[in-house]
């Protein structure tokens, strides 16, 4: 893969990045910042990649691994009081009852319903992105649906 | 209600965000200086081996006069005399894994680690069998044996253009702002082990130079901070100060508290976002700075007299993404270097350097 097919990946995959980052983060200037990073880490890494087909699957790796470890300092600078952070997650309101749900799972559910359903993103991909087994995925997804189902009324859902 | 409508919920891109990534892609690709990492393996032969084990589990190394070269570091004669090479090694029937050169400051440690298959079952464990084979995040792992709660930055990368179906290359790195790292953890497993787990002892570190911050007629960057102790090798770097209302930290209802007193917007807008180095003749080399907009801060992260961490960076990240190629980084000599300049996004402040 050239730069220049890595950085028309990253344009085309800004909704995405983001969309990752803030199910994650929940605040915009995380976000941005993980994105940043992730992208120039991208750029230093992308002669590493080996199969080109899972660009995409790659970037997202990146900047998930970008959110975990904003998440793993926001927790250690920020140990007893939650501080302005819990408020951001507020913006949130405007999304539907579905997204709010969906927000509501833990990571390790959350996470696969994101990429699987919002992101479009296929079991193996997200199983290359979470570093799970494919049959792993189907179960996180399972569970999430069951979980889903209790909360909402989600009366159709994907196998 | 379907789960792929959750597809209509998907949050717009904030008009800056997206101007941001545009904008880190356009430099990215006008970048020229993005330096290939490259392996050279001239005078193989006449690498030096001295390689010593302590009992248990803990491994000693000393050093070698190897020539084998992989990393920016090895150009750079400041750094590279303090290059370790050949440091541990270990094998079972089907993969040799070795650490093949290891460089260090205290703050930042960098290594390579080699895993070679020894037969076809190895090259098989290689290509599909090693746990989590994954070349972004491998099972291999690297971390500070000062880093106790695992927060130090550490990372591996594939080193695809060395690497071949017999031998994969990985290039580690940890960090340790306060630069107490003396040994490295190193993690990884063999086909016929478990997890195993040796502490490298580090010998040969990068001298470090302190210097005291001067600012021009005391001009403040923040009134949050005071940058005052730069901590810098050709390795990395480090700013420590004195904190001024920016945490609390002490008892309160029966438990230690560390609470941040200003909005995290506000600390955005304080921290230091860009250092530069300036030469004598006022020449400037802009240096990466870490942008986690926690890192003013820390008093975790107290050295010293100092109760606060300013901000940190790793050289060749510099070398990456800030126009330091190779060639700067040789000709840059830190010795040159008389002062440093700070910006956050509110202003800019010129520090002399007095060296302690």
């Amino acid at each position: 893969m050239t730069k220049e097919q890595l950085g028309q990946i990253i344009l085309s995959s800004e909704k995405q990045m983001y969309a990752t980052a803030w199910a994650i983060l929940g605040n915009e200037q995380d976000c941005a910042d993980a994105i940043q990073e992730a992208i120039v880490k991208s750029f230093t890494k992308y002669q590493t990649l080996r199969d080109d087909a899972y660009a995409k699957t790659w970037l997202i790796r990146i900047l998930l691994n970008e959110c975990y470890s904003i998440c793993r300092k926001k927790k250690r600078v920020m140990p007893l009081e939650n501080l302005e952070i819990a408020t951001e997650g507020d913006d949130r309101k405007d999304y539907s009852e579905l997204y709010a749900a969906v927000n509501a799972l833990k990571d390790d559910l959350r996470l696969p319903v994101l990429l699987y359903y919002m992101e479009d993103f296929s079991v193996k991909e997200v199983a290359k992105i979470l570093r799970i087994s494919e049959g792993a995925v189907q179960k996180r997804l399972a569970r999430a649906r069951k979980k889903l189902q209790q909360t909402i009324n989600l009366e159709e859902v994907l196998a | 209600m379907r789960l792929e409508e959750l597809r209509e919920d998907i949050p717009e891109v904030p008009e800056k965000i997206h101007a941001m990534i545009t904008e880190e892609v356009d430099n990215r690709l006008a970048n020229t200086n993005i330096v290939p990492i490259r392996k050279k393996h001239s005078d193989r032969k006449n690498r030096k081996i001295f390689v010593a084990a302590m009992a248990g589990t803990l491994i000693l190394f000393a050093v070698g006069c190897a020539t084998t070269q992989f990393l920016l570091w090895s150009k750079q004669p400041q750094v590279s005399k303090y290059v370790n090479h050949e440091i541990y090694r270990d094998k079972d029937k089907h993969i040799a894994v070795s650490v093949e050169e290891l460089v260090s400051d205290g703050a930042c440690t960098r290594a390579i680690v080699k895993l070679r298959a020894r037969d076809k079952e190895g090259e098989e464990w290689l290509r599909n069998d090693k746990p989590d084979n994954n070349k972004i995040a491998p099972y291999i792992k690297f971390y500070s044996d000062s880093d106790i709660q695992g927060y130090g930055n550490r990372w591996v990368r594939f080193l695809d253009e060395v690497s071949n179906e017999k031998e994969e290359y990985y290039y580690m790195e940890c960090s340790d702002p306060m630069g107490m790292t003396d040994g490295v953890v190193f993690t990884y497993s063999l086909p016929n082990e478990g997890l195993i787990r040796k502490k490298i002892n580090i010998k040969n570190k990068i001298p470090v130079k302190e210097y005291r911050m001067v600012s021009k007629d005391g001009e403040k960057l923040s009134e949050y901070y005071e940058p005052q102790m730069l901590r810098i090798s050709p390795l990395s770097f480090n700013i420590f100060g004195m904190g001024n209302g920016l945490w609390f930290c002490g008892i309160r209802e029966n438990h230690y508290v560390i609470e941040l007193l200003i909005s995290v917007e506000e600390l955005w807008e304080e921290r230091v976002d860009k250092a530069y180095l300036v030469k004598e003749n006022g020449e400037e080399s802009c240096i990466r700075v870490s942008s986690d907009p926690g890192v003013i801060h820390e008093p975790v992260k107290s050295v010293g007299e100092y109760n606060c961490a300013v901000a940190s960076g790793n050289f060749d990240d510099a070398a990456f993404f800030t126009g330091w190629d190779e060639e700067k980084l040789q000709t840059w000599n830190l010795d040159d270097v008389v002062a440093i300049r700070l910006e956050n996004k509110k202003k800019s402040v010129v520090y002399t350097l007095e060296e302690l």
